[in-house]
């Protein structure tokens, strides 16, 4: 196991601060305290090359996860092992093996030109020139990162500082690869080519990736594995298309038109209780779960009626998702 | 696999260029800040000149003696930087939550610091020169260190003074893990460093009972020790024992700051995400 988390659980405690001046007053003698539970017992485990997607809506308790997982910040209960060691413990031996996407943080020398940037990362990591330059070209020439490298970083576009973050994440080879929105507010092409790099980088390099993004888009692509977390407790952690059996029931339909009118429709013995119908004159929708296949259930269909303007629904991932959610 | 020595100071030396290189893209606005130090010090030699017209000695210091020792003190306040604020990086990467990558990096938290901090202070050497010797060509009463083992004395001195000064703005800086803002900290911290490090006045002119303060805290070890090694004020002997005495806090001072790191990193939280 590459990463090994038990029992994680973090609580932040914050100081209330009345309001106006007599509740400042009244805060500075005797501070209201509120503990959130950001992360509650979250457990996660996952293999050399495995490439998981986080997600949960905002405030779930995803970066904070991750932020304990990478040794940022100590755990209020549970434990985590990072190639086997305490990443909190061995903070310095820990930052050899990892490398860190935050989409709304910068981790390069706002003033110093991309290219500057890297080399002083090699110098801190004290990476092997041939590896460095290696690493540097490869990443330059995928992700596009020539044409804007003598420039400073303050004078990039997003999508060219990201793309900068994602390079210099990894000049150090590192095991494991955090990825916190790395995505966010990216355009259509920058997300591609940093999905693209990304699958590749897990792929060739067998970097082990935790993903966290509101695109779920980037998990359909990326994710074999999927963990989703809500109000800090994990609420799934599995296949795409465990999640999409477990949550997408009533998520897949089949609409039409009826050419004539017809008093009732009768399917296949073998799908009884598989589906419903609503019904509205001559417009229908056949709602099913995952053990009817859409297609089988158009053949059924127009062996016996005529139809037209036919509609197939597969389970959305936004649909699952909320539901996930909702649950 | 352990890293060697070399590999270990190559890597604090990229934090130290990393800071030099950024410190040269705002060369400008340092030159704007050498200006407004520049005035400052003038100011202050018009207010003690002023002073020096109505009596001729004070406390044991004439006119020649308080010229010198107002411009090295200022020489040496502007070594460790012109607002002694290397807890300001610190705060902001706090306050906007890029610490993290500092603690993702493969060093001492507190030791890269001081590191980033001495690529600023080349600038501030530089500039330390530059204003000495345009003075020493204006003022014909400001005296060079009183002899050669003066002068090599206080580059040992100014030293640890400059690891005093920044332990505490380390500490300072540290703070904001849990005062958010520490804006009003910091300017505290300016005005008492500033008066007791005996950068504004002599402490031999201040009264008997402040004085004694005074020897208690750390803060004269900043300004008041070095400059006054300098001016000879004290001989070989007694200036190895100040020295002695501020080593003996820059470790004190360093090693608590050390302390309060691993306080803040476990104690707190890390903002934004
Ligand atoms: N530094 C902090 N201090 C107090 N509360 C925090 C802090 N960071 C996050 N939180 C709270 O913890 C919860 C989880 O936050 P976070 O992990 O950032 O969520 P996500 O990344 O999934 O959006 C939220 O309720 C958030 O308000
Ligand atoms: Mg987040």
């Amino acid at each position: 196991m590459v990463i090994e988390a038990s029992g994680l659980a973090k609580d932040y405690v914050i100081h209330l601060k009345g309001k106006g001046l007599m509740g400042m007053a009244k805060s500075l003698l005797r501070s209201e305290k509120k503990v959130v539970h950001a992360v509650q017992d979250v457990n996660l485990n996952m293999e050399e090359g495995e490439l998981v997607g986080y997600i949960g809506p905002n405030g779930a308790g995803k970066s904070t996860t991750i932020k304990m997982l990478s040794g940022i910040l100590t755990p209020t209960k549970g434990s985590v092992r990072v190639c086997g060691i305490d990443p909190q413990k061995k903070r310095i031996q820990n930052a050899m093996n990892v490398g860190a996407v935050f989409g709304q943080k910068t981790q390069l020398w706002w003033d110093l030109p991309v290219r500057e940037t890297f080399d002083l990362l090699r110098r801190m990591y004290n990476i092997p020139m041939e590896r460095y330059k290696r690493n540097v070209d490869e990443f330059m020439d995928y992700l596009d990162i020539g044409a804007f490298a003598e420039q400073p970083v303050r004078q990039l576009s997003l999508g060219q500082r990201m793309r900068a973050e994602i390079a210099a994440s990894l000049l150090h080879d590192p095991k494991v690869l955090f990825l916190d929105e790395p995505t966010i507010g990216l355009d259509v092409n920058v997300k591609v080519s940093m999905r693209e790099f990304v699958k590749k980088i897990n792929k060739e390099r067998n970097v082990t990736i935790l993903l966290t993004t509101h695109d779920l888009q980037d998990i359909e692509e990326l994710a074999k594995r999927i963990v989703v977390i809500n109000h800090g407790q994990v609420g799934f952690d599995g296949s795409m298309e465990e999640l999409a059996s477990k949550y997408a029931d009533g998520k897949r339909s089949v609409s039409f038109t009826l050419q004539q009118d017809v008093p009732e429709i009768t399917l296949p013995e073998k799908m009884a209780g598989h589906y419903t119908i609503e019904r509205e004159g001559r417009q229908v929708k056949i709602r099913h779960d995952g053990h009817v296949n859409a297609s089988d259930l158009i053949v059924a269909l127009i062996q016996k009626y005529r139809l037209k303007d036919i509609d197939i629904r597969g389970p959305q991932i936004e649909d699952v998702v909320m539901e996930v959610y909702r649950s | 696999m352990r890293e060697t020595g070399i590999q270990t100071i190559r890597k604090y030396y990229a934090f130290f260029s990393a800071n030099l290189q950024e410190a040269m893209v705002y060369r400008f606005a340092f030159f704007n800040n050498f200006l407004a130090e520049l005035i400052k010090v003038c100011v202050m030699l018009a207010v003690w000149m002023a002073v020096y017209r109505q009596r001729s000695t004070i406390a044991g210091f004439d006119y020649p003696m308080m010229i010198t020792y107002l411009l090295v003190s200022q020489a040496v306040n502007n070594i460790y930087g012109f607002r002694n604020d290397a807890e300001r990086p610190i705060s902001n990467k706090i306050r906007k939550g890029t610490i993290v990558f500092d603690l993702l990096r493969p060093v001492k938290f507190v030791n890269a610091r001081l590191a980033e901090n001495l690529g600023q202070t080349v600038f501030q050497v530089l500039f330390a020169v530059l204003m000495m010797t345009g003075f020493h060509i204006f003022l014909p009463e400001l005296s060079g260190p009183s002899s050669g083992l003066h002068g090599i004395l206080f580059v040992f001195s100014v030293s640890a003074g400059f690891l005093i000064m920044f332990s505490v703005s380390i500490m300072s800086g540290l703070l904001s893990f849990w005062l958010m803002n520490n804006w009003g900290l910091r300017n505290a911290k300016a005005a008492i460093v500033n008066f007791f490090s005996g950068a504004l006045v002599p402490i031999v002119m201040l009264p008997e009972w402040m004085q004694k303060v005074m020897n208690i805290l750390p803060f004269k070890n900043i300004v008041y020790v070095p400059t006054m090694i300098y001016m000879g004020q004290y001989g070989i002997r007694e200036s190895l024992l100040s020295i002695g005495i501020q080593i003996f806090w820059a470790a004190a001072m360093w090693l608590m700051a050390k302390g309060l790191f691993r306080l803040a990193i476990r104690r707190v939280s890390v903002n934004g995400g």
